[in-house]
């Protein structure tokens, strides 16, 4: 952590400010509480709850008694774990290969910068300004028959890392990173005899530790939050990711075992997430630390 | 045969430059670019000027999808719900990230909670978020938020299902959804503020707000600038909550370009008329961003 | 219209263990003789979910029976369904299965696409396939007489109603309203006597258009007209404003049609499940899927023929036509043909079969004996109905009125050209009328018919 920010530290010590900064704390937080955690709060009740307080008493405890059975019958009927799993790996591969295209490409457009980076650095940051849905289309007859290669990536998780990592966003950040890291020295290691794979993996990816904490965090959200995409290219069942299984069983699924199956498919990822994020909290104060 | 030695003179010198290392670093990019963005957004282009469902054989059809679809009079209705949608979803969605980012900021011990409560709603799945929003949305005086409001002496509101109401209830959703990314962003960048800046306003006196005003805006100025026409170009691709959410109803005051591209290319099976509308908003975000850069470029240099 | 994706369910226990049997019996081999040999692989659709385990497992001996009996095919089964939102993809990409079912709103604009395979020459003196009911088999055919598919199942659009809340509402259950005033009275007696809807309608995803087409067919007005060789938009008239004038009176006047008016089909079908909606118009193939698949207890559940007003002229039919892709070969289209008379047709046939169906059907709680419209003649649904009668687990009582109306009330066809269409834009004028008080019907009209005709005219 900093050792300051717009309040000193001697200043958080007087009296007023502590009292008007602790209120002001505590009210944000009672926002941020109930805007954010309270839906989930009311999920977590209503994944036990029957389909009838759900509907009828949303702010009721348990009128109907509490119906554990909810939960069982979404993970076993419904098949939550596999589902799990499925998103898992998608976000696992997106968040591999698009953090390899945007420090690779970063690096290049920021610090190696070969004659033809204006054009390309153009030309990657033209797709953010496309609308996605400009190619939706062309993308899926891409897929089903990749140019040069001519292999059908229907049914294969490579359908969706690949045309995820081609995000413009990413290689934005890491590129507007790097340009800031102070050029010394690069040339000092250039001098010393170094070539662009040292420069990268010794000196410029140590630095990136802020960065790649913040575009690993963009890529996996962005994964996990991926569902037309996948319903389109991925159509057997054994491998689609949560999105897609809950948006497909909510059609027919009783509104208590609904409510259930999403209790399930946020509470795993909670509680998965609530442990990264304090690497990413670790991470994000070294920031400091390397800028310091 | 001196041709080729000078080529290979060139390709040594080349390499010894370090191009070949360059373009090792560069080429996972362009690959990956090329294959799943710039070829298929070519595709699309070639296919605006053909009738075709991909099935029977393409016609060019010069200009005739693009008139088709001005032509159609669901194309205002839509245009003018884009319009609406980002001009709410700014007016809610752009300055919470960065008041909640200054906020966490200055936070100490209460900073992870403050942090996770702010990250909870992103890692809820979309489809998990639109149908727990769908149930609170329960337009019935017994739905969640109209119990709620009811303690507040207001509602029962119809949420989603009026005309009037129904995309402000969508832009509450998404901004939901949506504040956490940003506040992420906002408060990375925040790591990059000097503190020797606050350290000498301080120094000079300068209170609180002043602070923010004069030292922090101004330090995320550039951040904040691109967020923000990021912002406006993905609500002006606002998709997934009106179509699971309402369908673009009632009476179609939910249906947004997006969701008219859709149509035309996976419910009818136009592709020529679905491509060709994209490339217009394509073609409009395009100048409105270039148009927002050079009015700003001097903003964020000052 | 629209994906009915749960009466694969029945449909699968339907055609059950026992139909492996029927495939055998089945001659229909002269179109596929040239290939009958070729090793082919076929991707059959419509594959239950794993929701519906006992479906699934139904459905896989199917395959292995199927299999056996015709050792050169082999079936993979996949989960793809009907879904208008994204047909045009798969069939694009490639990735239709060789066979899967299309409701019979969008078999026309198929065929006239493209999108679905021109199977005439392998149906041509079919012995099974020549004994379907002219009149269901009809819908499978293009003006020119060519055939584009197989019907699987067939129902007619019907009144649906909730028995347990018209006694609640002091209403007879076994006396079904048969005029739209009807309706009206008891929508009012049953929002009166409970919280749920008395009468509403589902109005997104298309079926708003579809529906309000129904109810315009009970209030006596198609929505479009064949005019010798053209066909006209017929929005602007009089059944389809008094369908929507009916619909604003029980909305505002009388405050009985619930608060929800942005339901798809499938929300409408949980809240009929649910016991939250007193009456509505939907396909009457829903019982399988209400019972069967969304737990609603069947004695619940009313089925009766569409009601009319004096000027009504029938209602509208529905039902599932399989298809083949467009991209299959002579020799899989052939074999895709033979599991789908196999899988969806050999029920009605072979009595070892049927038995054995519904012996499993009952097990398992699956409906036997769900209303339907028989897709042979009225003798082979008699000696289907005989062989199952041991079976039936379903109140047939309770659907007299709607048995006995599918010999008389007419059923009508969907609107010929751009059905889906018209319907996605019908869909907001139902919006409408359901949620803004003071709606302007006629002005609404004069402009769907415009925008109605105009589809036409881009369609044809």
């Amino acid at each position: 952590m900093k050792e300051r920010g717009i309040l000193s530290t001697s200043e958080r010590r007087r009296p007023v400010t502590r009292v008007v900064f602790t209120t002001l704390i505590a009210a944000v937080l009672a926002c941020l509480a109930i805007a954010a955690a309270g839906p989930i709060v009311w999920l977590a009740k209503s994944a036990v709850s029957t389909s009838q307080d759900i509907l009828r008493d949303p702010f009721g405890w348990w009128p109907g008694g509490i119906q554990w059975e909810n939960l069982a019958e979404a993970w076993t009927g419904m098949d939550i774990g596999r589902a799990l799993a499925n998103t898992l790996y998608i976000a696992a591969g997106t968040w591999f290969l698009g953090l390899f295209v945007a420090l690779t490409g970063g690096y290049s457009l920021a610090i190696l910068r070969p004659r033809y980076a204006k054009a390309v650095s153009g030309a990657v940051m033209a797709t953010l300004f496309i609308p996605g849905v400009v190619s939706l289309v062309s993308l899926y007859l891409t897929v089903i028959d990749v140019p040069v290669l001519g292999v059908n990536l229907i049914n294969s998780y490579w359908a969706v890392w690949l045309p995820a990592a081609a995000h413009a966003f990413n290689v934005l950040l890491v590129k507007n990173f790097f340009a800031e890291l102070p050029k010394e020295v690069f040339e000092a290691a250039k001098v010393d005899g170094a070539n662009s794979f040292d420069v990268f993996w010794r000196i410029v990816l140590p630095m990136s530790r802020p960065i790649i904490a913040v575009v690993s965090l963009l890529t996996l959200v962005s994964a996990w939050k991926e569902f037309l995409w996948p319903l389109l290219v991925l159509p057997s069942p054994d491998l689609q990711p949560l999105s897609v299984v809950l948006y497909k069983i909510s059609a027919t699924a009783e509104t208590s075992t609904l409510t259930a199956a999403m209790f399930i498919a946020v509470i795993l990822p909670l509680a998965f997430f609530l442990l990264f994020q304090k690497q990413f909290l670790r991470s994000a104060g070294q920031a400091g630390a390397v800028k310091g | 045969m001196p041709r080729s030695d000078t080529s290979m003179g060139a390709v040594t010198r080349w390499v010894r430059h370090g191009g070949a290392g360059k373009l090792l670093f560069t080429a996972p990019m362009l690959i990956v670019f090329g294959v799943f963005a710039w070829w298929p957004i070519l595709r699309s282009l070639v296919l605006s000027f053909q009738r075709t469902n991909l099935v029977a054989d393409p016609v060019w059809v010069g200009l005739r999808n693009f008139a088709r679809v001005l032509a159609d009079p669901l194309l205002a209705t839509a245009a003018w719900n884009t319009v609406w949608f980002t001009v709410l979803a700014l007016v809610i969605g752009f300055p919470v990230p960065v008041l909640l980012a200054v906020f966490i900021g200055e936070l100490r011990r209460t900073r992870t909670v403050a942090s996770v409560l702010v990250y909870i709603p992103i890692i809820i799945p979309p489809v998990v978020a639109v149908l727990l929003w769908k149930q609170l949305f329960d337009p019935s005086a017994h739905g969640l938020l109209n119990t709620a409001a009811g303690w507040l002496g207001l509602g029962p509101f119809p949420w989603l299902q009026s005309a009037e109401t129904a995309m402000p209830s969508i832009v509450v959703q998404a901004t939901w959804a949506g504040f956490g990314t940003t506040t992420i962003i906002y408060v990375a960048a925040l790591m990059s503020v000097p503190s020797e800046l606050y350290e000498a306003a301080e120094l000079d006196g300068s209170g609180v707000l002043r602070r923010v005003w004069h030292i922090t805006l101004p330090q995320l100025r550039s951040v904040i600038l691109l967020m923000l026409i990021l912002q406006v170009i993905g609500t002006f691709q606002v998709f997934t909550e009106p179509y699971v959410m309402t369908g673009g109803g009632p009476d179609n005051s939910t249906i947004t370009l997006l969701m008219l591209i859709f149509k035309y290319a996976f419910v009818v099976g136009d592709f020529g008329k679905a491509t060709a509308l994209s490339l217009m908003l394509a073609v409009f975000l395009t100048a409105l961003s270039a148009v927002y850069l050079r009015a700003t470029r001097k903003w964020k240099r000052s | 219209m629209l994906h009915h994706k749960n009466r694969r369910l029945a449909r699968t226990a339907m055609a059950g263990i026992v139909a492996l049997t029927v495939g055998a019996c089945s001659p229909g081999q002269p179109a596929t003789k040239a290939d009958q040999n070729a090793k082919v692989t076929i991707h059959v659709g419509n594959m239950p979910t794993k929701d519906n385990p006992d479906n699934l497992a139904l459905f896989n001996k199917q395959i292995a029976a199927f299999q056996k009996l015709h050792p050169n095919v082999t079936v993979i089964g996949e989960e793809t369904k009907f879904d208008p939102q994204t047909f045009a993809a798969l069939v694009a990409g490639g990735s239709m299965p060789t066979t899967m079912q299309v409701p019979y709103t969008n078999i026309q604009q198929l065929a006239v696409n493209g999108q679905v395979r021109d199977i005439t020459d392998l149906v041509k003196g079919d012995e099974v396939l020549s004994r379907v009911n002219p009149d269901v088999a009809k819908q499978t055919r293009n003006a020119e007489g060519r055939t584009f598919g197989v019907v699987t199942a067939a129902y007619t659009m019907a009144f649906i109603y909730n028995r347990s809340l018209y006694k609640k509402a002091g209403l007879d259950p076994d006396a079904p309203p048969k005029t739209w005033q009807e309706v009206r009275d008891n929508a009012k007696a049953i929002s009166k006597a409970s919280d749920a809807a008395g009468f509403t309608i589902a109005t997104t995803t298309n079926s708003g258009g579809w529906i309000l087409a129904t109810m315009a067919y009970g209030h006596g007005s198609t929505i479009q007209k064949r005019e010798g060789d053209a066909v006209k938009a017929s929005v602007n008239s009089s059944g389809v404003k008094e369908a929507l004038t009916f619909l604003r009176d029980v909305r505002w006047a009388d405050q009985a049609a619930g608060e929800n008016f942005l339901m798809n089909q499938d929300d409408m079908r949980n809240a009929i499940a649910a016991g939250r909606i007193g009456q509505t118009v939907l396909g009457a193939d829903l019982y399988r899927d209400l019972v069967g698949n969304r737990d609603m207890p069947g004695a619940d559940l009313g089925i009766a023929p569409l009601p009319q007003s004096s000027t009504g002229i029938g209602t509208l039919g529905g039902g599932d036509i399989a298809v083949a892709s467009p991209k299959a070969s002579a020799s899989e289209a052939a074999a895709a043909l033979e599991w789908v008379k196999f899988r969806y047709l050999g029920r009605f046939l072979n009595q070892e079969a049927v038995v054995e169906w519904a012996e499993t059907s009952k097990t398992g709680g699956l409906p036997v004996g769900a209303p339907e419209v028989p897709l042979f003649s009225a003798e082979i649904y008699d000696r289907y109905l005989k062989w199952i009668a041991d079976y039936v687990n379903v109140e047939r009582a309770n659907y007299t009125a709607y048995f006995a109306s599918l010999g008389t009330l007419p059923i009508l066809g969907e609107p010929p050209v751009a059905a889906q269409e018209t319907y996605a834009l019908l869909d907001a004028v139902t919006q409408q009328v359901l949620t803004k008080q003071d709606a302007d019907i006629d002005a609404a009209l004069t402009q769907l018919q415009t925008d109605a005709q105009a589809l036409i005219d881009a369609a044809q």
